[in-house]
C-alpha cells in the first residue's frame, strides 16, 4: 500500500515550457481570488512608485505554478495516489527577490521524502524557482495522503 | 509604524464562501474535489467541503502586507495547517479571524507570528512571516 517510493529524489523539470513567465493578468487573477485590494498587485504606476518595473505578486503566488508541477507526480498513474485523500500539511515560501510581472523563471521540483505516520503518508516536495544568476524563490510543500481510518 | 516586539498589527476578518473556493481553485489550479464536492468530501471522512489551505494562507498574510507600504518586504512565510476551514453551503460561509504580533526584532528584519481562527478553531499553527525592513 501507499504511494510509489521510486519517485523519491527524482528531479522533475518542466519540459513543456522551458521557462515560466510571471504573467501580469495571472497575478491579478490570483490576487482577486484571494480578495486582495493592495494596489501593488494591480496598478503598474503604484508598483513603479515602489521601485518595480511592473506589478508584483502576492507572497503565495508561486503556489499556482508549484501546484501544477507537483500534480505531474501526484497524478502519474504509477505514483498510485488517491488525490481526494490529499490535504495540505505545511507550506513555506522563501522569497529571495520580489516576484515581478514579466520575469522568466526556470523551475524544478523534487519529491524529497515520503514518511508514514499513524497510517497517513507525508509527502514533502521542494520547488525551486530561479533566474540565470540565482534563486528567486524556494517553496516547500508537505502534503498528507490521509489513510483509510 | 512600530517595529517593536509585542506590537499587534490591526486585526482582520474574512468570510469564505463556496464561490470563493471555486474562484481560488481556478486561479491557483488546485482542483481537488474536496474543495467543491460535498459528496466526495464526506465520503473521504471530512465534515464537509473544506477551504484550500493555500486560500487561508494567502488571506492570512494580508494582515502583514496591508500593514506594510510594500508587500514584497515579506521575504519568508511559512505555516502548518492545523485544522480545516469547513465551508458550509450557505451565504455566510466560514469566517476567518486573523491577528498578528511582532515577536522578534532581528535588526534588519522582524518576525511576525500570525494567528488564524475559524469558528473558534485554530486553523494555522506556527504561522510566521519574516519582513525585511
Amino acid at each position: 500500500m501507499g504511494v510509489n517510493k521510486d519517485f523519491i529524489g527524482k528531479v522533475f523539470f518542466s519540459k513543456k515550457y522551458e521557462l515560466f513567465e510571471v504573467g501580469r493578468e495571472k497575478i491579478k487573477e490570483f490576487a482577486r481570488a484571494l480578495g486582495e485590494t493592495n494596489p501593488a498587485y494591480f496598478d503598474i504606476e503604484h508598483a513603479k512608485k515602489l521601485g518595480y518595473s511592473d506589478i508584483i505578486a502576492p507572497p503565495t503566488f508561486l503556489i499556482s505554478v508549484a501546484m501544477s508541477e507537483m500534480n505531474k507526480v501526484l497524478f502519474d498513474p504509477e505514483f498510485k495516489l488517491d488525490y481526494s485523500r490529499i490535504v495540505h500539511g505545511e507550506q513555506s515560501f522563501t522569497l529571495h527577490q520580489p516576484i515581478v510581472a514579466g520575469m522568466q523563471l526556470a523551475l524544478n521540483t523534487v519529491l524529497d521524502s515520503v514518511v508514514e505516520k499513524v497510517g497517513n503518508e507525508f509527502l514533502t516536495f521542494t520547488i525551486n524557482f530561479g533566474e540565470p544568476d540565482g534563486y528567486v524563490a524556494n517553496l516547500k510543500s508537505v502534503l498528507i495522503s490521509r489513510g483509510e481510518a | 509604524m512600530s517595529f517593536e516586539v509585542g506590537f499587534e498589527l490591526p486585526a482582520k476578518e474574512f468570510k469564505i464562501t463556496r464561490a470563493d473556493l471555486i474562484k481560488y481553485a481556478g486561479a491557483s489550479l488546485d482542483f481537488n474535489v474536496i474543495h467543491w464536492n460535498e459528496r466526495i468530501a464526506k465520503s473521504v471522512g471530512l465534515p464537509n467541503v473544506i477551504a484550500h489551505g493555500m486560500l487561508t494562507m494567502g488571506k492570512a498574510i494580508q494582515i502583514v502586507t496591508d500593514w506594510l507600504d510594500n508587500p514584497a518586504k515579506v521575504v519568508d512565510y511559512q505555516v502548518r495547517f492545523a485544522a480545516p476551514v469547513v465551508v458550509p453551503d450557505d451565504e455566510q460561509g466560514a469566517t476567518l479571524e486573523i491577528t498578528a504580533k511582532i515577536t522578534e526584532n532581528l535588526g534588519d528584519k522582524i518576525k511576525i507570528d500570525i494567528q488564524a481562527r475559524s469558528e473558534g478553531a485554530k486553523v494555522l499553527g506556527k504561522a510566521v512571516a519574516i519582513v525585511q525592513l
